[in-house]
């Protein structure tokens, strides 16, 4: 199972938190420090696994890790998840980033930090994941956005839209 | 840095400004200042602004996740986001559980509102709005929630109905609510169900079954087998025939997380057998062969290729019974070691240490890649350094033991900190499982204590000690390398505590030894005495007293020691530097009996305690708990080894002889001992149940006695014959009590009659007579309201005489009801009334009416009386009003069996006003008219305040007039309610 799932940037600020378990808001912010603090040591050609059993005071934890450009992506995960598996599923997230904001970046992240989550939320539910297929999630996604233009009286001549969605 | 405009535009500025005032802080406190300046604002727009918007609060709620996740403690906010939960709008909705999944946990006090949105939002007929609330629930769903939702999310699962989106997320709420809910989904009654959801096309669905059956059987595989068969043949249908959809391809390999999930389900069965197994054997190969064949692709390719191939391997392994797949496993992983990517070392590591454990050929098969994992250790990456650590352990055996051992001290003083305690506890377990001899042993912990001291925890040194003890032909070997060792300028201070016991144990063996004279021992002793803990103080003050004992020319020296220290300011200390010297200076004989050499430390951890005790030894060693690390044994210096999987924690098998092993831990002694202990609590039992059935039988004794008693006053409220299958709606049932007297009573007895009819009349109004005879009037009038109320019950005397001894028992059936009873006074006057108000709380479903025993004497005779209180299930109904389309919708949403109960009865006389003029007034329903098509038909609904999630029930009734028959249907989430309804209704319609 998928404890946490972190991005944080070069500077160790958190640009995205989602945790699957119970921490208190001080430990998620310790936790995030920590793992940065160990990540961030790390050479680039080094080992993407990381055993962290103190970071999260339970002995069954790995962090998985990739580093894109400013953002470390940082998955926290149990003996429960393939290695191999989660860095194919960063980078299955950080693909389908690319394709929602066309060339994601940074402050793509900042900006619209509801629409990350709903799209990690369509990959990871509850810490287990719930869609590897780019495609779908993208779709899903786009979906979502049609759904909330037609219900904004701002950007009228977009009724019926509802009715004339109909997911796969 | 380009922003897709269509975001931009929907997009919120006021939200973008907050973002970039904190990004553009130049500090801290700028930043907390700006964010405590936001929420201020937020908080007053919530609580004064009430005309606040969908849009408004959105942004709102964006702000407050953004400030949570840069750790600013949020106290408000989580209403809006509930709020929003309710919203019909999907863009609200969605910001609500987004921020409900950032904001709340299972244990929120919120949480138990919500469930009534997120059932709402589960029968929504939109996909979306499903998937919103499966997802909530599968992040933060609690036990409360599995309890009430698991039923429906179990039927979006199955149901044909539900797309692929839906099935996917709800196989995932299922598993999240089976954590929470421990024994929520058992084999017999979901294997038939899920295994079948296995034929489902959709890779995503499949995807998220495979966890969710992963996670039932990793607790427990047994019920589960059949879907293995299945499991394989989806395998082959993408290994081996290539029926993958487009869409699941990631870089050329055929959606590998299914594959990967696949194999490790399989692990947690035994191999299957005959053609299924071939099917697998071949599968295993292809995917061999297929990494084997693959040319230099994408890194991405590679890592999927790897992810699948790692996963086979590691089921070959587990599987443990295909030669010729086992070899090829040990080349592969001799290959993987070696390979240029990390990932790729790391993981052959660390199934290569499974694949040593298996048995002693596998480990024989890798011996020749000890050379490559020593390396490792040396590796520049930790992770690499840490499986390669434990890999060795794993391949350590009595040949092998020196050499590693040698190693892995020679790495001891290079480590850096976050292995070095993982590695000493590893080096004192494998020194001490493969030891040929003992002073290599006592070289090992010593050089142990040198090189890593900080990191050697007190049971370490404990067993040392011990050991030394416990074989005289290693003592002088002992005392002289300590005493060695302890001329370095800065020895540890374990050094210091293990020099001090063992010289004051054995120092005398050296004492001819010019360099190692009792002078130079001391000397060398308290050299170390003033920068030590007052722990080891307190132990090398023992060793100075021993060494009075032992080398009376210390005598002076070692006083002079004690007298300082008579008055220093730790009792521990001061305590013992007193009664050393007076044992010292007093009397010869009782010094050396008290300071006697230790005796060898015995099997049993009591004893040694008690046996050391009648000596002043060196404490730490003979206190109770150093004794229990020393005997745990093998495995005694707590492991915490950080091994990452179960197989990685097995220790190493012990391949020879386990020469310091002196207690022999398995020995029969513990098998005796646990043996008399279970004869003990046999015993035990056995008195017990004695005592159980005495009291029994005293207790059916008075029973009937006391039926006696009922038959004899011809007073007792019979019960009627039984009308429906959940027993009498009318009066008491004493044979529910008393199951060895027979009926006592004739169903057609004018009391019984007249008592039902007063409780049926009663289940439909709020006040009236309960019972009356010639004694005693029992008159009921009833408040109720949400979930609790209150029966005020009158009891006047009839008689002319005054009723004494008069009390009143209540008792409910149901564990839904709780009664709380007021006292009444004893005796009632005659002519005179008296009133007791009996308070009650609904906390669940009940189908039972509480029973009232009333008791009293008049002139001569007790009498006793039961009747049934008239608390039904709809005294605690709440009027449901909905519209028709709401009431169908509804009414789809709960089929089947068994929240849907139907019954089909005669009727004389068919009135449908008449029907609803007692479910609106006498069951307090909402007649929903107009909602039915037919005029004929009765629909009404209603709420049951159950917890803080009320329970709808729907009732329907169609007439038909020809025959003058009803059919009446209830559906509800809750069988139980359903039936009691039933009752209710079966005896007031017709």
């Amino acid at each position: 199972m998928i404890k946490a799932i972190l991005i944080i940037n070069n500077h160790g600020k958190p640009r995205l938190t989602k945790f699957y378990e119970n921490y208190s808001i001080d430990k998620q912010q310790q936790i995030i420090r920590d793992l940065f603090l160990l990540v961030s040591k790390r050479p680039e050609r080094a080992c993407n696994f990381l055993e962290v059993d103190d970071v999260f005071a339970d002995k069954d934890t790995k962090i998985i890790y990739r580093h894109y450009a400013t953002l470390y992506f940082i998955f926290c995960v149990d003996s429960n998840e393939s290695e191999l598996s989660m860095i194919d599923l960063i980078q299955t997230f950080v693909e389908t980033l690319d394709k929602c904001f066309e060339n994601v970046c940074e402050l793509d992240l900042i900006f619209h930090i509801d629409r990350v989550h709903y799209i990690l939320d369509e990959i990871v539910m509850g810490g287990l994941v719930l869609e590897t297929n780019p495609a779908i999630v993208v779709s899903n996604y786009e979906m979502a956005n049609k759904l909330e233009k037609s219900e904004n009286p701002l950007m009228a001549g977009f009724q019926g839209v509802i009715q004339s969605i109909k997911p796969k | 840095m380009s922003t897709n405009p269509n975001i931009a535009k929907t997009s919120m500025r006021g939200l973008t400004n907050f973002i970039s005032d904190l990004r553009n802080a130049p500090s801290k406190e700028v930043e907390e200042k700006r964010v405590t300046k936001e929420m201020a604002h937020i908080r007053k727009e919530f609580k004064e602004n009430k005309n606040i918007d969908g849009y408004q609060r959105r942004k709102y709620v964006c702000k407050l996740i953004y400030m949570y996740m840069l750790g600013y403690e949020l106290d408000f906010g989580h209403m809006e986001a509930v709020t929003l939960l309710s919203s019909t709008k999907f863009s609200e909705k969605q910001i609500g559980y987004i921020s409900l999944g950032v904001l709340l946990n299972e244990s929120h006090e919120m949480l138990p509102l919500i469930i009534n949105s997120f059932k709402e939002d589960l029968m929504a007929r939109s996909d979306y709005f499903q998937s919103l609330a499966l997802a909530a629930i599968c992040n933060i769903g609690g036990k409360e929630i599995a309890e009430f939702l698991a039923p429906i999310i179990q039927k979006l699962l199955i149901a044909n109905t539900s797309s692929a989106m839906v099935k996917k997320r709800a196989a995932l709420a299922i598993l999240r609510m089976n954590r929470k809910n421990v024994g929520l989904v058992t084999p017999d009654s979901w294997e038939e169900r899920l295994v079948s959801v296995l034929d489902e096309p959709d890779f995503g669905v499949l995807n998220s079954l495979l966890s969710l059956l992963i996670d039932l059987v990793s607790e427990n595989a047994t019920g589960w087998e059949s879907a293995v068969p299945k499991v394989i043949h989806i395998l082959h249908k993408i290994v081996i025939s290539k029926e993958t959809p487009k869409e699941y391809i990631y870089y050329q390999i055929a959606c590998p997380w299914l594959q990967v999930k696949i194999l490790r389900f399989l692990r947690y069965f035994s191999p299957p057998d005959d053609s299924v197994g071939r099917r697998l054997t071949e599968i295993l190969n292809q995917i061999f062969s297929i990494s084997e064949s693959a040319k230099a692709g994408t890194i991405n390719n590679k890592n999927a290729l790897n992810a699948i191939l790692f996963e086979a391997i590691n089921l070959i392994i587990h599987h443990d019974n295909d030669p010729t797949l086992l070899k090829q496993t040990s080349t592969l992983l001799g290959k993987f070691i070696t390979a240029k990517e990390t990932n790729i070392r790391y993981l052959g590591l660390e199934a290569m240490g499974h694949f040593a454990s298996l048995s002693n050929e596998t480990s024989i098969m890798i011996k020749k890649y000890q050379d490559t994992v020593l390396l490792s250790l040396k590796d520049a990456d930790i992770s690499i350094r840490r499986r390669a650590l434990d890999l060795l352990y794993g391949m350590c055996d009595k040949n092998t033991c020196q050499t590693i051992v040698a190693e892995l001290l020679q790495y001891l003083q290079t480590a850096d900190y976050a292995i070095r305690e993982e590695l000493v506890i590893k080096i004192a377990n494998l020194a001490e499982k493969f030891a040929s001899n003992y002073s290599w042993y006592v070289d090992v912990i010593l050089q142990l204590i040198t090189s890593a001291g900080d990191f050697v925890s007190d049971a370490i040194w404990y067993r040392v000690v011990k050991i030394v003890t416990n074989h005289e032909d290693i003592q002088a070997y002992a005392a002289s390398t300590v005493f060695n060792a302890l001329q370095s300028r800065n020895a540890h201070e374990t050094l210091v505590k293990v020099g001090g016991y063992i010289l004051g144990e054995f120092g005398h063996l050296i004492a001819d030894n010019p360099q190692s004279t009792p002078l130079n021992q001391f000397n060398i002793l308290n050299s170390k005495f003033g920068t030590c803990s007052p722990a080891t103080k307190a132990l090398l003050l023992s060793t100075y007293a021993k060494f009075v004992n032992l080398f009376p020319e210390l005598t002076n020296q070692t006083q002079e020691v004690f007298k300082q220290h008579a008055s220093f300011i730790d009792a521990e200390i001061q305590q013992r530097a007193c009664e050393y010297l007076h044992l010292t200076s007093l009397n010869e004989e009782l010094m050396q009996t008290v300071l006697d050499v230790i005796p060898a430390f015995v099997d049993n951890s009591h004893k040694s305690t008690s046996s050391n005790s009648s000596h002043a030894g060196h404490s730490a060693p003979s206190t109770t708990d150093s004794g229990n690390t020393m005997h745990s044994g093998n495995n005694g210096y707590n492991s915490n080894s950080g091994s990452q999987n179960p197989e990685n924690a097995t220790p190493p098998r012990n391949n020879g002889l386990d020469l310091l092993d002196p207690f022999a831990l398995s020995s029969p002694t513990t098998t005796q001992h646990n043996q008399q202990i279970q004869q003990q609590m046999a015993q035990q039992q056995q008195m017990l149940q004695q005592q159980m059935l005495q009291q029994q039988m005293l207790h059916q004794q008075q029973q009937q006695q006391q039926q006696q008693q009922l038959v004899v006053q011809q007073q007792q409220v019979i019960a009627q014959a039984d009308t429906g299958s959940t027993g009498s709606p009318f009066g008491f049932s004493p044979t529910t009590n008393s199951p060895n007297t027979g009926s006592s009573g004739s169903p057609l007895d004018p009391l019984q009659i007249k008592i039902a009819n007063a409780y049926k009349r009663l289940c439909l109004v709020n006040e009236g007579v309960l019972y009356e005879d010639g004694n005693i009037q029992v008159g009921i009038k009833s408040d109720i309201s949400g979930s609790g109320g209150r029966f005020m019950l009158y009891y006047g005397n009839n008689s002319a005489f005054p009723l004494s001894s008069f009390n009143v028992q209540f008792e409910s059936p149901s564990n839904g009801i709780q009664l709380t009873p007021q006292s009444i006074a004893p005796v009632i006057q005659p002519k005179a009334q008296i009133q007791q108000s009996l308070s009650f709380v609904c906390t669940g479903e009940f189908s039972e009416s509480p029973i009232a025993t009333i008791n009293f004497l008049t002139p001569g005779k007790p009498i006793t009386i039961h009747l049934k209180l008239p608390l039904v299930v709809s005294k605690f109904f709440e009027p449901l009003k909905m519209n028709s389309g709401e009431f169908f919708s509804k009414w789809k949403i709960l089929p089947g069996k068994p929240v849907e109960i139907q019954e089909v009865f005669k009727c004389a006389k068919i009135d449908i006003e008449g029907f609803n003029k007692i479910m609106s007034e006498g069951l307090r329903m909402t007649v929903l008219k107009g909602v039915d098509p037919n005029p004929n038909n009765s629909v009404s609904s209603a709420l049951f305040p159950y917890a803080q999630n009320p329970i709808q029930v729907l009732v329907r009734i169609e007439a038909n007039q020809q025959a003058s028959m009803c059919r009446l249907t209830i559906r509800s989430q809750s069988a139980v309610i359903s039936n009691a309804l039933k009752q209710l209704l079966l005896t007031h319609l017709p």
